[in-house]
């Protein structure tokens, strides 16, 4: 049935196992996909993937989607929770969101072609599961320089008084910096690898963001640099510096392709 | 439902799923340009000031979905 409908394939992620994982923890996909199935990719390395209609996983369909916050964020949420069920595997490379393939052969070819390197970014991240820091500074009105309570009388003292609260915003800043850049060696010391993103467009100084990485942290580190990333927001709380963590995460960051 | 009114957790999960994670180039593909342009705007909130505010700047782990 249903043998005259063509099917595509939809990949959630390569998984890497001593022995063929099981689809049993696996959460239901983005809604409109098939059953999760296992391709064979040989040596150990599995493919989890879904048959996915062309009438609702087509090109045109997918790009109306993606102004649809509802529906992308669903499929997006199931593919994480997918992706995120094989993690207790040697390895899990996760795909990116709606990565389709006309058939499981054109799949297994793909994997096939790029095998070297996908060898290579599951050795880098095997056992790996990455952690997400962003510190910002937090406009806090509390430690923002008080704001005289007598009248300023003349224009220079008013002035004085407004160059001395700039000086200390950009003490601050330069303060804060710093231990921004000791706090990232201290967790990167305790990562495999590290992924600092840029600053986003704007600039830092619009955004007040610091710090924006990815770890990948191996286990018998992670529960230390969860030690040290609380540690870290309590230290920076009172300076007026947020501390961000997100994860643990597949390691979406350290994967090459 | 807007970007705006998407949620802290909501956000990293895009941002990771849309951005990372990218061996294989799948036949079907996105417009790399409609990509970039909702990675913008992801970015731009997940960057913004603001979001530090209205998560209450968290420290600690929040795990990427919550557990049941």
């Amino acid at each position: 049935m249903g043998a005259k409908a063509p099917k595509a394939t939809y990949v959630y992620c390569a998984v890497q196992a001593l022995r063929k994982p099981s689809l049993g923890r696996a959460p239901s996909g983005p809604p409109g996909l098939g059953a999760h199935r296992l391709l064979d990719a040989g040596h150990g390395l599995w493919l989890v993937v879904a048959d996915a209609p062309p009438a609702r996983f087509d090109e045109a369909t997918i790009q109306r989607g993606l102004h649809d916050l509802k529906w992308l964020s669903r499929c997006a949420v199931a593919h994480e929770a997918v992706v995120e069920s094989f993690v207790r595997a040697r390895a899990v490379v996760p795909m990116k969101l709606f990565t389709i393939f006309e058939s499981d052969s054109r799949a297994l070819a793909e994997i096939a072609r790029q095998r070297r390197q996908l060898d290579r970014s599951i050795q880098h991240v095997a056992g790996g599961r990455e952690f997400g820091v962003r510190i910002r500074a937090v406009p806090d009105p509390v430690t923002r320089p008080s704001r005289p309570r007598r009248k300023i009388e003349t224009g220079a003292s008013y002035l004085a008084a407004k160059k001395q609260a700039r000086d200390t915003t950009r003490e601050r800043a330069e303060r804060g910096r710093a231990r921004v850049e000791r706090a990232f060696t201290a967790l990167a010391g305790l990562s495999v690898d590290v992924r600092r993103h840029p600053p986003p467009p704007g600039g830092a100084q619009s955004t007040r963001l610091l710090l924006d990485a990815a770890f990948l942290v191996r286990n018998p580190a992670a529960a230390r640099f969860r030690t040290a990333t609380r540690q870290l927001a309590r230290d920076l709380r009172g300076d007026g510096y947020g501390v961000e963590v997100t994860g643990p995460w597949p390691p979406y960051n350290f994967i090459d392709s | 439902m807007g970007f705006a009114e998407a949620d802290v957790s909501l956000l990293d999960v895009l941002d990771h799923v849309l951005n990372q994670g990218i061996v294989l180039s799948g036949e079907i593909t996105l417009g790399v340009a409609d990509v970039d342009l909702i990675h913008l705007r992801l970015l731009a909130l997940v960057c913004s000031a603001d979001r530090a505010l209205s998560s209450g700047a968290v420290p600690g782990v929040i795990p990427p979905r919550r557990r049941p």
